[in-house]
C-alpha cells in the first residue's frame, strides 16, 4: 500500500445497507480506499483501532445501543482521526453533543455527491 | 216742659241707693239655723248628718247662714230631768236669739222640741229628720210652729230580701238592736216588716240589756245559714262602758262566722258586708235643703207638716264580699260597692289620661308591630321556603361544597363533601380541616390562593390530594374569595369534584397521542429512509450506466431527483412539531438547494426563496415539491446555457382565497417554437398533471429573452 492510498483511506459507518453500499461504491469510484463499511458504533471503534483510516464518515443515528456520537467519543479516547458526521437532521441538542467530540464536518442527507467528495478530501488533507 | 235725661238718671241712682241696703238686709242678713241633735258630737251618725246639712247650705244661695249645733246626748242620759235641764240651758242661751229654722235629728230631739219648742223658739219652723216613730210627730194644735221633715223607716225588709237573694239558704237572721228609745222604736218597725217571713226565717235578737260579750257569744252559736243585721246605735261592755260606734260593727264582724249586714251606711267600712241602707249624710243634706226652702218660702203652720220618707240604697263593702265569697253578680242591680281596689283611672285622672294616651300609642305601635310581624312572618316563611329550596339544591349536589375561614375553620360543608372526606356535616362546623395537597402541587395551590387574596374573584385549579388511606386523587376546585368590609379576604367558598377518572382518561389519551406521534414520526422517518434507499439504488444504477450509456444515467438521475424531492417532504414532516403541515419557505430553500447542488453549474446560480407565513399540508407538499423539482431541473438544464450566472426565484403567496406559486428564472427563455402545451417532455407533462389532478389548480407560463416564469394557482388548504 503506497502513501497516497493510505492518505485517502476512509471508514464508513452507516446502518442503512443501500446507503452504505452507495457510499462505498461512490468513494471507491472516486479513488478512496474504503477500509471498512460497518453498521454499529462498536464496529466503528474497532475499524479505527484496527485500520487507522484517514477519515471516518459516520452516521449519527445507528440502529444500535451506541450511536455515532458515542462511538466518536470512544474513538477520541485513542485517536484524533477526522470524523464527518452524516445525519438526516441534526437538532440543536444533538449537534451540541456531537461538537463535544470535535467533528470535522456535518453533512446532511440526502448526500450531495460533490460536497461529500470535497469535504472528504479537505478533511484528509487538513 | 220735657224732663232732661240726666235728671231721670240721677233719680234712678238715688232710688237704688235707698233700696239696695234694705234688700241686702232682707235676703242676706243674719239668718240663723239651729241644729239640735239627739246624740253626742262624736257620734258618727251625727257627724254625717251635720256634713249633709253644711253641704246643702253650701250648695244654696244662703251660704252666709249661721249654723248653731246643740247635742242632747240622749244615748248617754235620757230622762225628763235631762230634758228640763237642757230646756233651762237653751232658754238662757238663746234668750235673745231669734233663729229662722230649727233642724232636729232623730226622735229624741223632735220630742224635745215638741215639748219645749213653743217656749224656746215660738213660731220658728222645725225641720226634722231621722225620725223612726211617726207618733212622735207633733199633733196639730199642740204647737204653733211649722213642721216638716223626713221619716226614716228602717229598710230591714229590703235588706232581708237582698240577703236571701245573695244566699237563698239563709234561714236565721240575728238583728242587733240597742234598748234605747230609738232601738225600741225600730223594733216596732221590724216586727211589722218581718211578719211575712214567719215560715222561712227565724229572727233572733240579743237579750234585753245584753252587752257586747253576750252578743259575741250569740254569734258564735249561729248556724252557717244565718246572717246578721246590725241596727243598734248603742252598746256597752261588761262594765257598762259604752262602746264607740266605730268599734261596734268591726268587733262584732270579726267575731261573726256569718256575714254582717246593716241598714245604715254609718257602719260601712267597719266590717259590714252591706245592705239596703239609709245614709245619715243624705238625711242631713235633705234636711239642709228643706231648711233653705223654709227660709225662702216662709211657710206657716196652717199649711201642715210636709213629711218625706227616706229611701235606702244598696251599698256593699268589696273587702267583706271577698271575705265571704259573695259574687258581684248576686247583688241587686244598681248596687254601690265601696272599698273596691281602686282602678287606675280612679286613682289619678291626669295620670290615667296620660297612661291612656301612652297605651293608645303603644296600642298603635303594637298594631304596627303585629302588621310588621305578619309581614315578617310571611317574609320569614318565604325565606324559609327559599332556604329549604336552595339547601335542598345544595345538599343534593354531587359536587362538594364548602365554606371556610382563611385559617381553615369550617363554616359549612354539604353532605357530598362530608361523605367524600368521612366528615359529619354538623359536627365538623367550627373545626379546622385542611385537604392534604400533593407535594408536587403545593406551590401551585399556594399561588392559586395568593391570587384570590390579591383580588381575583374566583380561581379554578386542578390539583392532586392525598386521602387518609394514602391514595392520590385529582380534584377540580372553583374557589371564591369572600371579603369583609375592609376588603380583606375572610372566607373562601369552594365547589369541587373528584376528576381522577377524567384525569386518568386524559392521561391515557395523552399517552396514546404521544405513542401515535412517535409512530407517525417513525413512519415519516422510515418513508424518508426508504426513499433514501431507493435514491441510493438509483444513484448506484446511474453510476453503473454512466460508463456505458450516459443518457440512461441522466434519465435515472432525473428519477432519483424526483425521489429525493419526495423524501425531502417526509424529512420536513419528520422534523416538524406538527405532522399535518410544513413551513413552505424553509422547505423550499432546502429542497431547491439540494436540487441545484446536483448540477455542475450550481455555483453560478443564485437562489431566492420567499414564502412568508405559508404552510402546506402533506397532500399538497408532495406535488408542489415535485413541481419545483421539475421546474428547477429544467431551469438548471436549459435556462442558463451560455450564461455565467443566473437567478432562480421561488415565491409563494398564501391567502384565504388561493395559493399562488411562482417559479421563475432570468435565463434565456424557451427556444423559439417551443410550445410547453405540446411538448413530449416528461417533466413538463408531470407538472401539468400535478397542477390539474393533485392541486386542482391552474397555471400560466410567461417566457422570453429575460427568462421564464411559471405561475400556478391552487385553492388553499382547508385544514
Amino acid at each position: 500500500m503506497d502513501e497516497d492510498e493510505k492518505q485517502r483511506s476512509v471508514g464508513i459507518v452507516e446502518d442503512e445497507g443501500m446507503i452504505a453500499m452507495l457510499l462505498r461504491e461512490l468513494l471507491t469510484r472516486e479513488g478512496f480506499n474504503v477500509v471498512c463499511t460497518v453498521k454499529t458504533g462498536r464496529e466503528a471503534v474497532d475499524c479505527v483501532r484496527d485500520n487507522n483510516p484517514d477519515i471516518m464518515l459516520m452516521d449519527i443515528n445507528l440502529n444500535d445501543d451506541m450511536n455515532g456520537i458515542e462511538a466518536a467519543t470512544r474513538i477520541r479516547e485513542f485517536s484524533d482521526i477526522p470524523i464527518i458526521f452524516l445525519t438526516a437532521y441534526t437538532d440543536a441538542r444533538t449537534k451540541e453533543r456531537a461538537e463535544g467530540v470535535r467533528p470535522y464536518a456535518f453533512l446532511t442527507k440526502p448526500i450531495n455527491k460533490q460536497m461529500l467528495i470535497t469535504t472528504l478530501t479537505q478533511g484528509i488533507t487538513g | 216742659m220735657r224732663p232732661q235725661p240726666w235728671s231721670l238718671t240721677a233719680g234712678i241712682l238715688v232710688m237704688l241707693l235707698l233700696i239696695l241696703p234694705a234688700a241686702a238686709a232682707e235676703s242676706g242678713g243674719h239668718e240663723q239655723i239651729i241644729y239640735i241633735s239627739s246624740y253626742g258630737s262624736s257620734y258618727i251618725w251625727n257627724q254625717e248628718i251635720e256634713a249633709g246639712i253644711e253641704a246643702a247650705i253650701a250648695d244654696s244661695e244662703y251660704t252666709h247662714v249661721e249654723l248653731s249645733i246643740e247635742y242632747l246626748d240622749t244615748k248617754v242620759i235620757n230622762d225628763a230631768t235631762h230634758f228640763e235641764n237642757l230646756y233651762q240651758t237653751f232658754a238662757h242661751k238663746y234668750k235673745t236669739a231669734s233663729p229662722d229654722v230649727i233642724i232636729t235629728s232623730d226622735d229624741s230631739a223632735l220630742i224635745f222640741m215638741d215639748e219645749y219648742g213653743d217656749q224656746l223658739f215660738p213660731d220658728v219652723p222645725v225641720v226634722f229628720t231621722g225620725v223612726n216613730n211617726m207618733s212622735n210627730l207633733p199633733k196639730a194644735g199642740e204647737n204653733t210652729a211649722f213642721y216638716t221633715g223626713t221619716l226614716v223607716a228602717v229598710p230591714l225588709q229590703e235588706t232581708v230580701d237582698m240577703i236571701r237573694g245573695i244566699n237563698p239558704e239563709t234561714n236565721v237572721i240575728y238583728v242587733i238592736l240597742d234598748n234605747t228609745y230609738t232601738g225600741r222604736a225600730i223594733r216596732t218597725q221590724i216586727d211589722e216588716q218581718t211578719t211575712g217571713y214567719t215560715d222561712t226565717i227565724t229572727f233572733l235578737y240579743p237579750e234585753t240589756g245584753a252587752d257586747i260579750s253576750a252578743i259575741r257569744a250569740d254569734l258564735a252559736d249561729l248556724p252557717e245559714t244565718a246572717a246578721i243585721v246590725i241596727i243598734t246605735y248603742y252598746l256597752t261592755d261588761q262594765d257598762l262602758t259604752p262602746y264607740h260606734i266605730d268599734e261596734i260593727s268591726a268587733e262584732l264582724s270579726a267575731a261573726s262566722p256569718v256575714p254582717v249586714y246593716s241598714t245604715s251606711s254609718m257602719f260601712n267600712d267597719r266590717g259590714v258586708v252591706g245592705g239596703v241602707q239609709v245614709s245619715p249624710y243624705d238625711l242631713g243634706y235633705d234636711a239642709g235643703t228643706q231648711a233653705i226652702w223654709v227660709l225662702e218660702e216662709a211657710p206657716i203652720r196652717e199649711t201642715g207638716p210636709v213629711i218625706y220618707t227616706a229611701e235606702g240604697a244598696s251599698i256593699f263593702d268589696y273587702t267583706e264580699m271577698q271575705r265571704f265569697g259573695i259574687q258581684e253578680s248576686a247583688l241587686p242591680e244598681g248596687s254601690t260597692i265601696i272599698n273596691r281596689p281602686p282602678d287606675f283611672i280612679t286613682v289619678d285622672r291626669g295620670v290615667a289620661v296620660g297612661v291612656t294616651a301612652v297605651a293608645l300609642i303603644l296600642g298603635i305601635l303594637v298594631l304596627l308591630l303585629i302588621v310588621q310581624n305578619v309581614a315578617l312572618t310571611k317574609t320569614r316563611a318565604l325565606l324559609t321556603k327559599n332556604e329549604h329550596l336552595y339547601r335542598s339544591v345544595v345538599e343534593s349536589q354531587t359536587e362538594m361544597i364548602t365554606r371556610f375561614r382563611i385559617d381553615g375553620t369550617i363554616i359549612y360543608i354539604n353532605p357530598a363533601y362530608g361523605r367524600y372526606f368521612g366528615l359529619d356535616a354538623d359536627a365538623v362546623k367550627g373545626m379546622k380541616f385542611r385537604i392534604r395537597v400533593h407535594e408536587s402541587d403545593r406551590e401551585r395551590v399556594k399561588a392559586h390562593f395568593a391570587a384570590l387574596c390579591a383580588g381575583a374573584a374566583h380561581q379554578i385549579i386542578e390539583q392532586r390530594i392525598i386521602l387518609n388511606d394514602g391514595s392520590i386523587r385529582w380534584h377540580r376546585w372553583d374557589d371564591h374569595a369572600i371579603s369583609g368590609k375592609d376588603g380583606k379576604v375572610t372566607e373562601y367558598q369552594s365547589v369541587g369534584m373528584d376528576i381522577t377518572e377524567r384525569k386518568e382518561a386524559e392521561q391515557k389519551i395523552q399517552d396514546s397521542l404521544q405513542e401515535k406521534t412517535v409512530l407517525l414520526q417513525e413512519v415519516h422517518h422510515r418513508v424518508k429512509n426508504n426513499l433514501a434507499v431507493v435514491s441510493s439504488m438509483l444513484e448506484m444504477q446511474a453510476m453503473k450506466e454512466e460508463e456505458t450509456d450516459p443518457y440512461v444515467a441522466a434519465r435515472i438521475r432525473e428519477a432519483e431527483g424526483r425521489i429525493r424531492s419526495m423524501a425531502a417532504v417526509h424529512e420536513e414532516l419528520y422534523r416538524s412539531d406538527s405532522f399535518g403541515a410544513i413551513d413552505a419557505e424553509s422547505h423550499f430553500e432546502r429542497l431547491a438547494h439540494d436540487i441545484i447542488s446536483t448540477f455542475p453549474d450550481a455555483a453560478k446560480v443564485s437562489l431566492r426563496v420567499k414564502a412568508e407565513n405559508c404552510t402546506i399540508t402533506l397532500d399538497k407538499a408532495i406535488p408542489v415539491s415535485l413541481i419545483i423539482n421539475e421546474l428547477l431541473t429544467n431551469a438548471m438544464k436549459y435556462a442558463f446555457a451560455g450564461q455565467t450566472e443566473g437567478i432562480i426565484a421561488i415565491q409563494m403567496q398564501c391567502d384565504c382565497a388561493k395559493t399562488v406559486l411562482i417559479v421563475s428564472d432570468n435565463g434565456v427563455g424557451f427556444p423559439d417554437g417551443f410550445e410547453p402545451e405540446e411538448t413530449a417532455s416528461l417533466g413538463i407533462r408531470m407538472v401539468k398533471t400535478f397542477v390539474d389532478y393533485q392541486l386542482d389548480g391552474s397555471y400560466e407560463i410567461t417566457t422570453g429573452p429575460d427568462g421564464t416564469s411559471w405561475t400556478i394557482w391552487f385553492p388553499p388548504d382547508t385544514r
